[in-house]
């Protein structure tokens, strides 16, 4: 039909930001998404991602700071002259107007003559598998069917950027994973750029090309779903993305290289920072071995208590408890995780599998998005 | 203990039993004299339609609720509209300004209109001033026109408003992203999905208005009189109480007429999720 190279328009935003009164919803921010990127805002709610969408949208003036489309300009245009397709968290459909109508909405805006409008609807209403549904009303479907409706009246005009605020918060589980794929789809086939706000972080991972995580009005980091697993910025991106033990200390120098000074242990890391630094050691459940006796080579080791463990099928997840009390997570399969609650063990990995981050006094309590 | 269904009749009973004697009583007595008083048959109805006076006066009373519908409608639309867009605390003002004339008595309220309106009052002396003469609307259609407007004017806005605020305001915003200015989504958007509030308050200001009393008698002259005056007339000077049933019966009919139509149109918005059931 066309060229996804050519239809995706590149977003750049430069120190927005959006003050009320005193407080700073959005503090400065920056970011791009290229032409035909699927881009994820992903935060906890209050974190600046919904205010960000709503002032490309034109819902909300900046405070200050530059949104441009394709390097133009566009803060000062009302939404309805910036040709951006948006689908709303609760669908926003017209209810008097059937799902074909709505979908052609856009396009009689545009002056596009009778018999064009009824060949786009329909050529939409296939896209989204809703053939035959046309002259449904909006409450005569389901939630699913309203979902796809809400996007195929999004991208029928063919805008070249794409918003979504949290389209599937409403939708169950196994819809939702189901929709995912055909987000996917539909974006590899529009070729158009996706910017898509969500809390989940699972959803983000699954569909993002790359993932900004917004905290208090700032991003924290912006990436490819494995750069913020692997190697997070911060220790909040490390909450917030999966799951992560976190050990805090000081970061000092030993004999047999850096470590970090834990309440837990000397712990050996490798890392750019310089010693005397505070920092954060993160370590994901899965890189996490256990021994049933303490470990006797080079690599880190802590011992620890089994709380619980949670058999999942292919894998297991065991909940333990640090000698300072804090829990950490160890995610594993075979013989290894074969262990019982109150059992005590000796947790490894390799020296490789830690990555530190700067410590961060300020930690939003909602870390765990799901 | 009694058992919920018996409860509940119970609590039916009370009002059903009010309504049955002071009401329904009343309108059914009405409706039965103007069949059966003095004969059986339908002489008080063929009577009425064929009197060219008293269907003058009916022609006359559906005209002035007509009126009244449209101007409460005109000013109402907007006024709601303002209610629902408008600070918080606007529309407290707006909404006080609303409902001390409702919480006033009607007749306190008509008769200051007697004097408002009334020749060499307050408004035909500014007419004259201007060089307008003779426009002094005592007596007229014109003012009782406005004197029911008045009193039924918080009817429509309460209607509208209770609508109007219940609308999701992302469907503007949907519109907008769309590409329809402000003007083209309060049309295509906004005012289609106040069509429940428009069919009720109209239905709501028209049915009260056709049986309103107070403001013609006041207001109008006996030239220019309502069905409600001639139904008072038969009843108290004539004491033709079939004959004053059978234009009641009409005026009824006229009234559910009304209703039903107001059902009939408001019904795709109940069935597409937007309107009230009622």
């Amino acid at each position: 039909m066309h060229n996804p190279s050519q239809s995706g328009a590149s977003l750049e935003i430069s120190d927005l930001s959006k003050a009320y009164g005193s407080f700073k919803a959005l503090d400065a921010v920056s970011l791009t998404a290229r032409q035909g990127e699927f881009l994820s805002l992903l935060g906890p709610s209050g974190s600046g991602k919904t205010t960000t969408l709503n002032m490309i949208a034109g819902f909300t003036s900046p405070t200050s700071g530059e949104i441009r489309v394709d390097g133009r300009e566009i803060s000062t245009l009302p939404p309805y002259r910036r040709d951006i397709g948006i689908v709303f968290q609760h669908y926003a459909l017209f209810p008097h107007l059937t799902a074909a109508q709505n979908i052609a909405f856009p396009l009689q805006r545009r002056g596009m003559p009778r018999r064009d409008v009824a060949v786009r609807v329909a050529e939409a209403l296939e896209m989204v598998k809703l053939d035959g549904y046309g002259d449904r009303y909006p409450r005569q479907l389901s939630g699913g069917q309203q979902q796809r409706v809400a996007f195929a009246r999004a991208v029928v005009f063919k805008p070249k950027l794409l918003l979504m605020d949290e389209p599937l918060g409403a939708l169950d589980k196994k819809l939702r994973e189901d929709l995912q794929g055909e987000i996917r789809r539909i974006h590899r086939s529009l070729g158009i750029t996706f910017v898509f706000v969500t809390h989940d972080q699972e959803e983000a991972l699954a569909l993002s090309d790359r993932i900004a995580v917004f905290n208090h009005g700032r991003i924290e980091q912006i990436g490819t779903s494995r750069e913020l697993y692997e190697t997070p910025a911060t220790e909040f991106v490390a909450r917030f993305i999966g799951e992560a033990n976190i050990f805090s200390g000081t970061l000092v120098r030993g004999d047999a290289g850096l470590a970090l000074d834990t309440p837990v242990g000397l712990l050996p890391v490798e890392t750019r920072l310089p010693a005397g630094r505070q920092a954060s050691l993160v370590v994901r459940p899965e890189r996490l071995e256990i021994g049933k006796a303490p470990h006797a080579g080079s690599d880190p080791h802590v011992p620890a208590t089994v709380r619980d463990v949670v058999y999942l099928g292919s894998n297991r997840r065991i909940e333990i408890v640090f000698d300072d009390g804090r829990t950490g997570i160890i995610r594993g399969s075979g013989r290894g995780t074969d262990v019982g609650a109150g059992e005590r063990i000796d947790i490894r990995w390799s020296i490789a599998d830690g990555y530190v981050v700067p410590f961060s006094s300020s930690q939003t309590g909602d870390g765990h998005g799901s | 203990m009694l058992n919920d269904t018996r409860l509940r009749w119970l609590i039916l009973f009370v009002p059903v039993a009010v309504l049955g004697v002071f009401f329904w009583y009343g309108v059914a007595d009405s409706l039965w004299k103007s069949f059966a008083s003095p004969e059986i048959g339908l002489q008080n109805y063929a009577a009425f339609l064929q009197s060219p006076a008293e269907m003058a006066v009916l022609r006359r009373t559906f005209l002035v609720s007509i009126g009244v519908t449209a101007v409460c409608l005109a000013f109402g639309y907007p006024y709601a509209y303002l209610m629902t867009v408008t600070t918080a605390r606007l529309r407290t003002l707006l909404m006080v300004v609303v409902l001390i004339p409702f919480w006033t008595s009607m007749m306190v309220r008509t008769y200051a209109w007697v004097a408002l309106l009334q020749n060499n009052g307050p408004l035909d002396r500014v007419f004259k001033s201007l060089g307008i003469g003779g426009l002094a609307l005592i007596g007229t259609p014109g003012a009782i026109m406005i004197g029911i407007t008045q009193i039924l004017m918080p009817f429509m806005i309460m209607s509208l408003y209770a609508n109007m605020v219940r609308i999701d305001r992302r469907l503007l915003d949907a519109a907008d992203s769309l590409g329809a200015s402000p003007a083209v989504a309060f049309v295509k958007v906004f005012v289609p999905m106040t069509v429940p509030g428009v069919v009720a308050g109209c239905t709501l200001v028209f049915v009260l208005s056709l049986g309103f009393y107070l403001a013609p008698v006041l207001l109008g002259s006996p030239q220019h009189a309502m069905l409600s005056q001639l139904i008072v007339q038969q009843v108290s000077q004539l004491l033709d109480f079939g004959r004053a049933g059978a234009m009641a019966g009409v005026l009824l009919a006229l009234a559910l007429s009304v209703v039903a139509l107001g059902a009939v149109l408001a019904r795709p918005a109940i069935e597409r999720g937007y309107g009230e059931n009622t």
